[in-house]
């Protein structure tokens, strides 16, 4: 039954770390990514995305730590050859056509037959491109390339770095539907990229990498979970608002932000009314209400910015947070 | 490893760099032969003394030739044969770095050395090729332009002899610069070195510091010295210096380049 279980992660990392000198690019990573999950792999720039993507694809050496693809070692060429990656920019031969360096790419991973360069080429929409030079190439169309030379040899897990770098709002849609159709077919991919709103559009599984170390791992649903609803409302004295939510309102949780902000979770429209009419009667001024709901770059921005875990904060004004700053708004 | 030799084959086919070298080499060969015609052929001193030139040698200055000596002082010798080798070796494997084809190969072969080994072979036939190409277009033009000097071939033997000697080290030389550009990783640096290195500037510049202090014997165990004194006979032991050479040097270059490969991260 273990075993079962471990074969289900097509990636994982154990204690993954790369050192850089004394700086640690990654910090012992345990990442896990599930068989046919699309998992969304985010960070900042220079968070260690792309040194994990370049270790799993064997370009990086890991300082320590283990990698396994397949419930296989990292080194082993059974693995290795059932996965594409296009790392960063697509790495091409500026004076040969798409097709040349899709045969390229073939005849190195030792398939006899060129029937599939025309498929994958036909899939990623670069039929057309003929006898054209990669140099001559948009963004978008080295881009495709790129993903289509990742497709080459029917990969099981596609590891992909940027992947809609580039592209127009059209290409954007076509790589996407690309992926989710590839998914149907049972693959599983690896997916870093700044573009959030997109990621969120096909992930179902995340990642997100602050400084080198995993802060959280989740699957889409207990990212909505986490992304619930919250009603936000601005009075002109926390202090005498939360007492009396927390004691007229119960089952409601609250979130100071700052002296005249908080937010309550677990509020729908008709506990919103009595709300305002409740905090009136206290004598409280309320500015303003109402419902908001995270999305995907706003959790992001939430856990970059260090929030932690939603708490009752009872005497919460004037204390310090965790990172010794007084009264500090967050910006979620 | 063959996988990657057919990628680099196909790569190779269709580079024109591969065949501007090729024909700058033979344009070279060829100027020499138009400029030997002028000075030893009677119908090419007419055209010289027409052109102003100082035709001073005489056809005795080509007696004992043979062809395949022809195509050595034509082609092979003096270093320009190295320098274009070592420019193509440069292009072709730092080609791979500086667009970022790397990527996908390293990613498939996981054991590094096999690049440096397919690489090697690579640049193995590539020198065949060329010294192939030249060797024919100097039989040409040895027929076409100094036919009536009548210079005699080289014997089968002496031929093959000398021509096996000369694919080891310039296949040694173009490992030389397979380690240096994995190392590297840079065309510019790659191209300076294998002119540097190719023309023998610095190896003749050390024989002749060290030779100051009567210590430059080391230069004789060098693949430059070694392919420009090469033995064009066989006649003793002593003959087979050159392929002891190129072969100890091939194996060195080659196990330091997949070392340097390995080391270093993508």
């Amino acid at each position: 039954m273990e075993k079962k279980k471990e074969e289900a992660y097509v990636v994982e990392t154990r204690a993954l770390t790369k050192m850089y000198g004394a700086h640690a690019a990654v910090d012992h990573l345990e990442l896990k990514v599930r068989e046919g999950a699309i998992y969304g792999f985010i960070g900042r720039n220079g968070a260690g995305k792309s040194t994990t993507l370049k270790m799993l694809c064997g370009l990086v050496k890991p300082t320590q730590g283990e990698i396994r693809l397949f419930g296989r070692e990292a080194g082993d060429l059974y693995a290795a050859r059932r996965i594409g990656c296009l790392i960063e920019s697509a790495g091409l031969y500026p004076s040969m056509t798409a097709r040349q360096n899709m045969v390229m790419k073939a005849r190195c991973l030792g398939l006899a037959d060129e029937k599939s360069v025309d498929e994958i080429l036909d899939r990623v929409g670069l039929t057309q491109a003929g006898k054209k030079k990669t140099k001559q190439f948009s963004m978008g169309m080295k881009q495709r390339l790129g993903v289509g030379l990742a497709l080459l040899g029917n990969p099981d897990l596609l590891i992909l770095d940027e992947p809609i770098n580039g592209l127009d709002p059209e290409g954007v849609r076509e790589i996407r539907q690309l992926i989710l159709s590839l998914r149907e077919e049972g693959k599983t991919f690896l997916i870093s990229s700044h573009i959030l709103g997109e990621l969120s559009r096909i992930s179902t599984h995340y990642g997100i990498i602050k400084n080198g170390a995993l802060v959280e791992q989740l699957s889409r649903e207990e990212l909505e979970r986490s992304c619930a609803d919250y009603f936000q409302i601005e009075v002109d004295d926390v202090k005498r608002a939360l007492p009396l939510v927390e004691e007229r309102m119960p089952g409601i949780q609250a979130e100071v932000c700052d002296d005249r902000n908080m937010r309550l979770y677990g509020m729908d429209a008709g506990k919103a009314a009595g709300l305002n009419q409740l905090l009136i009667q206290g004598g409280i001024q309320v500015y303003g209400s109402g419902f908001h709901h995270m999305d995907l770059e706003e959790y992001f921005l939430a856990r970059m910015d260090g929030v932690k875990e939603r708490q009752r904060i009872a005497n919460g004004l004037g204390e310090m947070d965790s990172d010794g700053k007084k009264g500090e708004q967050k910006d979620v | 490893m063959f996988n990657l030799l057919r990628m680099d084959l196909y790569r190779l086919k269709r580079s024109k760099s591969v065949y501007m070298g090729l024909a700058g080499m033979m344009v070279m060969v060829g100027f020499c032969y138009w400029f030997l015609w002028l000075l030893v052929t009677s119908g090419g001193r007419d055209l010289a003394l027409k052109m102003e030139m100082d035709a001073a040698l005489d056809s005795g200055v080509l007696d004992g030739y043979t062809s395949i000596m022809m195509f050595r002082d034509t082609g092979m010798d003096g270093g320009m044969y190295c320098s274009v080798l070592g420019i193509m070796v440069a292009i072709f494997v730092c080609g791979d770095f500086q667009n970022g084809f790397i990527k996908n190969i390293m990613a498939l072969h996981r054991d590094r050395w096999k690049y440096v080994v397919s690489k090697m072979i690579s640049g193995g036939i590539l020198t065949f090729c060329y010294m192939a190409v030249q060797l024919v277009f100097c039989l040409i033009l040895n027929r076409l332009a100094l036919g009536e000097l009548n210079i005699p071939y080289t014997s089968l033997s002496d031929s093959l002899f000398y021509l096996a000697q000369a694919w080891l080290l310039t296949t040694a030389f173009s490992t030389l610069m397979i380690m240096l550009c994995v190392t590297t990783r840079s065309m510019a640096a790659g191209v300076l070195l294998a002119l540097v290195l190719g023309s023998g500037m610095l190896v003749v510049a050390l024989s002749a510091l060290s030779g100051l202090f009567h210590a430059d014997g080391w230069s004789l165990y060098t693949l430059y010295f070694n392919l420009t004194n090469a033995p064009s006979s066989f006649t003793g032991l002593g003959d087979l210096r050159g392929f002891a050479v190129g072969a100890i040097f091939l194996v060195v270059y080659g196990v330091l380049g997949a070392a340097a490969i390995r080391m270093r991260d993508i």
